[in-house]
């Protein structure tokens, strides 16, 4: 097991330097000067060369590259141009918050909603409730959370008013509120993720139930529900664990949207409104820091891979 | 002997049914297919005869015409410059559909050539796919819209930078059918009578890993209407005044309060229908083309 998590984390490496050079490279793709483009046209030579000086961008692309790479293994993302020079990494700080809390919240919902779904329409193959389900599916797959969203939005924060239109609330402003202001965008974001589990529940079900050991099992006369538990479930785990943490990936790059459209002061609103203000430094660092949590998901999901399943270590 | 031959018979008897079954649930799942296709196919003529079909131009502005309900004038009503909605969204199509299309196209035709360049050797495939895994590391949304905030709001860019968020899915897929191609004996029969290794790639590789690529095409258009509109609803898509669903939308989110319904149900039933249309196109496809994924 010890080689495995070894192995897993030195392959991990090549994809952060891959990131890091992309990262890095968006800022040099604006089309002309970055620091003009930063300050606008009616900027002076003198503040744009100023600009340029203290992003570095007068240096060689080399220089620049490991300057900022070293900056940003010591927590320092530099400061923000557009918001009174304030520490990018204190603005992610509290811009992380309320994108992990959204995207967890909706993985939450979308996994109680689509086990059981799912795992009722493999055990009703082919009947009204596996076709009922299948279509759900199907539709859930094909809305965007953001059109799910803004329906969600009209029927129950306008017309109804059981929750509120927009804004956040945390914590510290009580419970009931600040589960109230995440439920309407954790729905949306949550159902398309729901559809994809079903689909694959559904499927992987399937195929255990229909495997060789379920069948020798039941001929033995094992309990159904000793099946269930024991034989059928350990062996979906991979697919089980799989399927969250591509749903939290996809939760998490999703959340950009919904977060938008709920006012929610996540990751996704920080930088859509960077990018309004020509905010390139903060831009990066959202990137950089949600590419690398999702390396880290990925990573989490592989080592969890060799626990479930022992054959996987040895490959 | 005798009994050999009635077991054989038996065998084929049972194969026999198995693809009487097979081919009753192909047609199903090809007339649902087909119901995709025909969606795909009346939203691309759409977008084709848009001048035909709405006689008003999405851009003439009627202040007096304001926020107007669906009526017999303005079926789908007018947004908050006094627009034809309907015109706006039969418009729409053409963006969607040509962003969608060409993002298909071009993450098929590149992820195909990086995935059979991967394939050839260790070092290319690691070098290839250490950058593919790269950018899929990257959340698709935020990628998107970072490409988009650098190379400025244009339908050209839209297309470009949903092909670099989309390559790297096809480039996987292409890569990994290519190397299971390669263990075929025709392609070693090819080795042995001296082709080209380009000639084997191109000739003999690359028809054969078509049928998944072309799967994942009509995915990748599918996905590249949803971040089109997403985009677009984010204001960093297509650039205003050109009639897209996504701004149309996002507009309809500007008027939720004066209950602008028809701002969010029609561009929101046009985007959804053309991604349940190819979603059920490529599932039927992929079940036809590709039955090794099942």
């Amino acid at each position: 097991m010890g080689k495995y998590i070894v192995k897993r984390i030195i392959s991990v490496i090549p994809v952060l330097f891959v990131v890091s050079i992309i990262v890095f490279s968006l800022l040099h793709l604006t089309p002309g000067d970055t620091a003009s483009a930063i300050l606008g046209t009616e900027a002076s030579q003198e503040d744009i060369n100023a600009l340029n000086h203290r992003l570095g961008l007068d240096k060689p692309i080399i220089i620049q590259y490991v300057d900022w790479i070293g900056n940003v293994f010591r927590g320092d993302f530099g400061t923000s141009v557009a918001s009174n020079n304030e520490a990018v990494s204190s603005m992610i700080a509290t811009h992380f918050k309320p994108t992990i809390e959204l995207a967890g919240y909706a993985l939450m919902i979308s996994v109680f909603l689509a086990l059981p779904l799912g795992m009722l329409a493999a055990k009703f193959k082919g009947t009204v409730v596996d076709y009922g389900v299948s279509t759900v599916a199907l539709l859930g797959i094909s809305l965007p959370s953001f059109l799910l969203g803004l329906g969600l939005m009209m029927l129950f924060a306008v017309k109804l008013r059981w929750f509120p239109v927009s804004g956040y609330k945390p914590w510290s402003a009580g419970i009931e509120l600040h589960i109230k202001s995440l439920t309407l965008p954790a729905i949306s974001l949550g159902f398309m993720y729901a559809a994809f589990m079903m689909r694959i529940t559904r499927a992987s079900m399937l195929e255990v139930l229909n495997s060789d050991y379920i069948k020798m099992a039941k001929a033995k006369g094992v309990k159904e529900s000793v099946i269930v538990t024991k034989h059928a479930f350990r062996n979906s785990l991979i697919t089980v664990i799989t399927v969250i943490g591509q749903s939290l990936i996809g939760a998490l790059s999703g959340a950009v949207v919904v977060e938008t459209l709920f006012g929610v002061p996540g990751m996704g609103s920080l930088i859509v409104n960077s990018i309004a203000r020509r905010d390139y430094q903060v831009i990066q660092a959202v990137v950089l820091v949600m590419a690398l949590l999702n390396v880290s998901i990925n990573l989490i999901v592989d080592l969890l891979y060799g626990i479930v399943d022992p054959r996987i270590r040895l490959e | 002997m005798n009994i050999e031959s009635l077991e054989l018979k038996e065998i084929k008897r049972a194969l026999a049914r198995e693809q009487r079954g097979l081919t009753i649930k192909k047609i199903f799942k090809n007339r649902i297919s087909i119901i995709g296709f025909a969606i795909v196919l009346i939203m691309v003529l759409i977008a084709i005869f848009a001048p035909v079909i709405s006689k008003i131009s999405p851009y003439t502005a009627e202040v007096t015409k304001r926020l107007l309900k669906p009526s017999s004038d303005h079926i789908f009503g007018t947004d908050s410059l006094g627009r034809d909605v309907f015109s706006r969204v039969i418009y729409g199509t053409r963006v969607s559909m040509i962003v969608g299309f060409s993002v298909g196209l071009f993450s098929a035709t590149l992820g195909m050539i990086i995935g059979l360049y991967a394939s050839t050797n260790k070092i290319s495939d690691n070098i290839l796919m250490r950058i593919c895994d790269g950018l899929k590391a990257i959340p698709n949304v935020l990628l998107a819209i970072t490409l988009m905030a650098v190379l400025g709001a244009d339908i050209k860019n839209v297309i470009i930078s949903l092909t670099v968020v989309s390559t790297p899915g096809v480039a996987r897929i292409a890569r990994s059918s290519a190397l299971v191609v390669r263990e075929n004996t025709y392609i070693e029969a090819m080795k042995c009578i001296g082709a080209k290794p380009s000639r084997i790639l191109w000739r003999h590789i690359a028809p054969n890993i078509l049928a998944p690529v072309v799967v994942q095409m009509t995915f990748a258009f599918a996905s590249a209407i949803i971040a089109e509109a997403a985009l677009s609803f984010l204001g960093a898509g297509v650039p205003s005044p050109i009639p897209s669903w996504g701004s149309i939308l996002n507009e309809g989110k500007n008027y939720i309060f004066s209950s602008a319904w028809w701002l969010l149900l029609f561009p929101g039933l046009f985007t959804g229908i053309s991604v349940l249309g190819l979603n059920l196109f490529g599932d039927g496809l992929r079940d036809l083309l590709d039955p090794l994924s099942n």
